[in-house]
């Protein structure tokens, strides 16, 4: 059951288009990379898939039926600032276990420690939060994941032991990916598919 | 050093957490930063995520949480950096680009947060601004949530640059932005330090660091644990002095992809990457 986006367009300000006739397509256990300047609509375009906001034009489906709206979204959306993403009045146990209580081992995995369950969202570092937010997508009904700028503001080991966690676990449960990022090495290496938003 | 502009020794930071209702404890994120900034110098800063850049940062600025203890000195031009200098300071002559895009005020439009402190030519720095960083003039009468996760970074970046700034203190300035935006916020450090400024740039992208620093130095789990010059990364980095530098040299994409090409196993690694599942077991993406 792919993920599929149809004829695709959108505008904030009427008739003002970021983008239009946008046709992509996602299989279970399929990396696929977006890549675009800065503010060609690749957050925009991640938000429609996930059913946050609707196109103004075309349609999603996710095996052929559209997202619902007020239901678990199959798809998931890890957003690119997780200090915007995460309530700052939540604790982190709380933010973590929203949706569902993930196992010790994806905890593991993403290297987060018990004693910053406690703690609330300021009182951790950029990349710490953005590990929240990724298990938080891992929900066991996700179908799909959308990484937005994931790890753009991690260093390279931190970066390599994330996309490494994060991969392995999509690819075990045939979780579709969409990568969307600016770093070309990265899609390249990830990848099995590139998708380009806008123009040159 | 009679010419250092920021001088950080033996900064170590705790933080008092009170659990299960009244008993208090007190946890040591950062145990040793040592760091010195002369004047027309630019000092990266590099380290794992959660290895204490930021609050680095925070402390020199004075805006750490009101349960953090700070030990240790920092001095500003030769003289004890204290909490009402910082305020005093902070702002004016030592600026400061966050990690975090909710520094802006949500309520108000980006092209008025850029004007603030520019004095009587404001409108016509600001647009000067907007447009060495690919902004344009209409997305000034934008508010931050109507903007993308690059043009914020491109607003906060303009935010910081003013007359009379002395130091300059960038946290992660550049990330996802595109590599015209990107040579510009290099130049333009690189331009203030020429004039005479210290800059403090803290980035994950070490190799765009490169370019214009004079010094890395480097910060693993709260202790600064080793401080070289930029021409100490070059080849195999033989010349750096810890092992952890040279991981983080190594495991840049640009060096990372001949590394791969070494050995055997590598090359498998870099053929099959897509199909063989290679990438996912454990070692393969960990450089
Ligand atoms: N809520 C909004 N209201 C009005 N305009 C918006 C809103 N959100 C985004 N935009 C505009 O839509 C365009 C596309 O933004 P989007 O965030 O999708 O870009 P992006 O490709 O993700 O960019 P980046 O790589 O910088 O994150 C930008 O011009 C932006 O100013
Ligand atoms: N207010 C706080 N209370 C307790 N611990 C804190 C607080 N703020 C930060 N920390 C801890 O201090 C350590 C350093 O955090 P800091 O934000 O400086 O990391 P960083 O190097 O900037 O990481 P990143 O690259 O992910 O941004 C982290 O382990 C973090 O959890
Ligand atoms: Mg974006
Ligand atoms: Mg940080």
């Amino acid at each position: 059951m792919p993920l599929i986006g149809e004829n695709l367009g959108y505008y904030y300000q009427k008739e003002r288009w970021i983008f239009k006739d946008i046709h992509l397509s996602v299989a279970p256990g399929e990396v696929l990379g977006l890549s675009g300047y800065s503010g060609c609509g690749k957050t925009t375009l991640s938000r429609i898939l996930a059913g946050y906001i609707k196109p103004r034009n075309g349609r999603v489906t996710v095996g052929g039926g559209e997202l619902k709206r007020n239901a678990f979204r199959p798809v998931q959306l890890i957003y690119q600032h997780p200090e915007k993403a995460i309530n700052p009045k939540w604790r982190m146990e709380d933010v973590l276990t929203e949706s569902y209580t993930p196992s010790q081992d994806i905890l593991d995995a993403f290297e987060i420690r018990d004693e910053w369950l406690k703690r609330w969202p300021l009182e951790l570092s950029g990349g710490q939060l953005q590990r929240f937010c990724i298990v938080r997508a891992l929900n066991p009904a996700a179908k799909y994941i959308i990484a937005d700028e994931m790890t753009t503001m991690l260093d390279a080991i931190t970066q390599a032991k994330i996309w490494n966690a994060f991969l392995r676990i999509c690819r075990s449960r045939n979780i579709g990916v969409i990568v969307v990022s600016h770093e070309a090495a990265l899609l390249n290496r990830i990848c099995d598919n590139l998708y380009k938003v806008g123009r040159d | 050093m009679s010419d250092a502009l920021l001088q950080v020794e033996h900064l170590s930071i705790g933080f008092s957490q009170y659990f299960k209702g009244t008993k208090k404890r007190v946890i040591h994120p950062i145990s040793d930063l040592n760091v010195e900034i002369r004047e027309g110098e630019i000092v990266a800063v590099v380290g794992s995520s959660g290895s204490g850049k930021s609050l680095l940062a925070h402390a020199v600025l004075g805006i750490l949480p009101g349960n953090a203890v700070c030990g240790g000195n920092i001095a500003y031009r030769g003289e004890p950096l204290t909490e009402e200098r910082k305020a005093r300071l902070r702002g004016r002559e030592i600026s400061f680009i966050p990690q975090s895009v909710n520094y802006l005020d949500p309520l108000m439009r980006v092209g008025k947060q850029v004007r603030i402190g520019l004095g009587a030519d404001a409108p016509s720095v600001q647009q000067a601004l907007f447009q060495r960083y690919g902004l344009k003039a209409s997305d000034g009468r934008l508010f931050p949530y109507e903007l993308s996760g690059g043009m914020l970074r491109r607003v906060l970046f303009a935010t910081s640059v003013r007359e009379g700034v002395r130091l300059v203190i960038a946290d992660e300035p550049t990330p996802g932005i595109h590599p015209e935006a990107l040579a510009e916020i290099l130049k333009q450090l690189k331009q203030l330090a020429s004039e005479g400024a210290g800059v403090m740039l803290i980035t994950h992208d070490l190799m765009s660091a490169l370019e214009i620093a004079d010094r890395v130095a480097v910060i693993e789990e709260g202790r600064t644990v080793e401080i070289s010059e930029a021409a100490a990364f070059e080849g195999a980095g033989r010349q750096l002095r810890t092992e952890f530098t040279r991981r983080l040299w190594r495991a840049l994409p640009d060096n990372d992809f001949d590394l791969e090409l070494q050995g055997k196993e590598e090359v498998r690694i870099a053929a099959d990457r897509r199909k063989s599942g290679l990438l996912l077991s454990k070692g393969a993406l960990d450089f």
